[in-house]
């Protein structure tokens, strides 16, 4: 059995007929940026993540550079956040000028919220959380330490669209909630594409200006901006697509759950699911010992597994010219080392996953 | 760029220069690399509306330390979405950009230094490759439809076609004249179904964005003049020969009138 980690052959022989005919009714209509399907895109995001505003992005990495910068975030700042991540929330901070503060993280690979205290200094201009791999960190906490210090909190929520805590959902926890719509998201354009959600009708329209060049129409610029717009065909995608993010989210959940069933975890830790999360499951990640010997033993016998991260960001190559010294990421350090992530996309079967499942028990049998 | 007007606003800290190959019409690049040379900076070419336009049939894009190239909708070589191209000769800027492009990941897994996320779609690349083999047709066209308006045009007083230099290709992605009464011009084409536009009415030194230089009105006279003069004709490559036509007539009757 060949079992591949994630599977858009499948999601695009699904979806082939409609999203043509959607793409040849853009092209009909003349219009490659912006427009209406862009504008719909928008206000399904804002009803999905309870907020009032939502901007369409070209990318995630730009949804966390304009939050960001909408903060003030500069030169000398320090911006809070966790070193286990994809690295663009790291770089979008170094690319201001600012510094990236590490907190390590709890043994579901969130941010320690207990440890963030201790880091606050007066340059923290902003807590970054990631809600990594669609869990969702311990926003309670973090939203008393943003009150009590006046230090604003940016979601890095762009593996945990539909994700929920205490039922409301990501995007809405913070000030600016910054989501990516890669195609291996849970909700996946046909190409980079990104959205940011706020209730804050100032960063709102900040953000609107700074991602078209800071054209207020089109002769006029108020300030200079970017280029970050979702493409037309990527808004009309997703549109499409949205239709489906609840049964590929229940899916998900349900795949997860049989993992939780089949695998046996003397060896292999699933971190447990906190009650007051909905987890969407991006991705289904347990912490294995023998992880790389496990990894191999898998891909012989053709489950294509991953490592969401194998080396963190404090110490990949790029971050020795941060100049910092990190002592204190034993957890994260120690994860990267053990974690392994199992497909767990909506198209798997519960037969693929009971198979992938005694693999791995045999392994270590 | 008025390359003759270069030398005085050069300083210790100019880090580079920017010509703008606006239109398609390229800057004299044979005088600016002189000066890239003499004092030793770098040429960072925008060449976004001038794909395939070339000085001594030395091509926009290859003379500078980099050149820039749009693939918006709306430019010569256009694909379904925003994209853009970058040509240099310099094999560390390549390397650079290949890694900034794509978060400054090595492989999947090794960041080597921080970038950002520019990356042109699987998508978009398809359609820019099926389009690449019509280059050299749909600049050519756009310049046979730019020379036919040109010798019309130049028949009606109130028109000032702009300077065609020898030995330079223009592949007039616009199509620009300069013209008296432009602003009623503008609005009895639009009002005879003929979409010109103006590009740009308000140059970038007078926008608000830029408001903390503290420019004056008049600093650029020349540019001035020209936002007050220029409209900008449909040049594209489908445009039919009974359509430029009546472009041409209908700007014949507008000064008529008057």
């Amino acid at each position: 059995m060949k079992i591949p980690y994630v599977n858009l052959k499948k999601q695009w022989s699904l979806e082939r007929k409609k999203i043509l005919n959607l793409i040849d009714k853009v092209a009909l209509n003349n219009l490659w940026v912006g427009g209406e399907e862009v504008s719909k895109f928008e206000k399904n995001i804002s009803r999905i993540c309870n907020t009032k505003y939502a901007v369409a992005l070209n990318s995630g990495t730009d949804a966390l550079t304009f939050a960001l910068y909408c903060l003030g975030v500069k030169k000398g700042d320090e911006v809070i956040t966790t070193s286990n991540s994809f690295v663009a929330s790291t770089s979008t901070i170094v690319h201001l000028g600012a510094v990236p503060i590490f907190v390590d993280v709890l043994e579901n690979q969130l941010i320690n919220h207990n440890k963030i205290e201790s880091k606050i200094t007066k340059k923290t201009k902003a807590i970054m959380v990631v809600h990594l791999g669609g869990r969702v960190a311990e926003m309670d906490h973090i939203n008393k330490l943003s009150k009590k210090y006046n230090i604003p909190v940016i979601e890095d929520a762009a593996q945990s669209i539909g994700s929920k805590y205490k039922n409301k959902p990501t995007g809405s926890l913070g000030k600016i909630g910054c989501f990516s719509a890669h195609p291996l998201k849970n909700l996946n354009a046909l190409g980079d594409s990104g959205y940011i959600t706020t209730d804050d009708k100032n960063i709102y329209l900040a953000i609107k200006k700074l991602s078209n060049h800071g054209h207020k129409n089109r002769d006029t610029i108020e300030k200079f901006g970017y280029v970050s717009r979702m493409d037309t065909i990527q808004a009309c995608v997703l549109n499409f697509r949205l239709k489906n993010l609840k049964s590929t989210i229940r899916k998900r959940r349900k795949n997860a759950n049989l993992y939780r069933k089949f695998i046996n975890q003397k060896n292999v830790l699933i971190p447990r699911d906190d009650p007051k999360v909905f987890n969407t499951y991006h991705t289904f990640v347990v912490q294995a010992e023998n992880r790389d010997k496990l990894k191999k033993y898998l891909d012989k016998r053709k489950i294509f597994t991953s490592i969401h991260y194998p080396i963190p960001i404090h110490l990949q190559p790029a971050a020795k010219k941060l100049n910092i010294k990190f002592n204190d990421l034993k957890e994260t350090e120690l994860q990267s080392k053990k974690i392994i992530t199992l497909p767990v996309n909506q198209f798997l079967s519960e037969k693929e996953i009971k198979y992938i499942s005694k693999t791995i028990n045999f392994f270590y049998e | 760029m008025n390359v003759d007007l270069i030398k005085k606003k050069i300083t210790k800290k100019t880090k580079a220069i920017v010509p703008v190959h606006f239109t398609g019409y390229m800057t004299d690049m044979r005088k600016l690399m002189k000066i890239s040379k003499k004092y030793n900076i770098p040429i960072i070419e925008d060449a976004c509306q001038s794909i395939l336009g070339s000085i001594n049939k030395k091509k926009a894009g290859t003379w500078g330390i980099t050149g820039a190239f749009s693939l918006h909708p709306l430019k010569n070589i256009n694909v379904w979405s925003d994209g853009g191209i970058i040509t240099t000769n310099n094999k560390n800027i390549f390397n650079k950009i290949k890694l900034l492009r794509n978060h400054g990941l090595k492989d999947r897994d090794h960041v080597h230094l921080l970038g950002y996320n520019s990356r042109l779609d699987t998508f978009q690349s398809v359609v820019g490759n099926w389009l690449l083999p019509s280059a050299k047709n749909i600049a050519n066209q756009r310049i046979k439809n730019a020379k036919y308006y040109d010798k019309n045009l130049s028949k009606i007083d109130e028109i000032k076609i702009p300077i065609r230099p020898k030995n330079f290709k223009i592949v007039y992605h616009l199509y620009i004249v300069f013209a008296k009464k432009r602003d009623q011009l503008l609005k009895y084409c639009l009002k005879k179904g003929i979409e010109a536009k103006v590009h740009y009415p308000v140059p970038m030194y007078l926008q608000k964005a830029l408001k903390h230089l503290k420019h004056k009105k008049g600093d650029f006279p020349v540019t001035d003049r020209h936002c007050k003069e220029i409209i900008t004709f449909p040049c594209d490559q489908h445009l039919q020969k009974k359509q430029i036509d009546y472009i041409i007539k209908t700007v014949k009757e507008f000064y008529k009138k008057r």
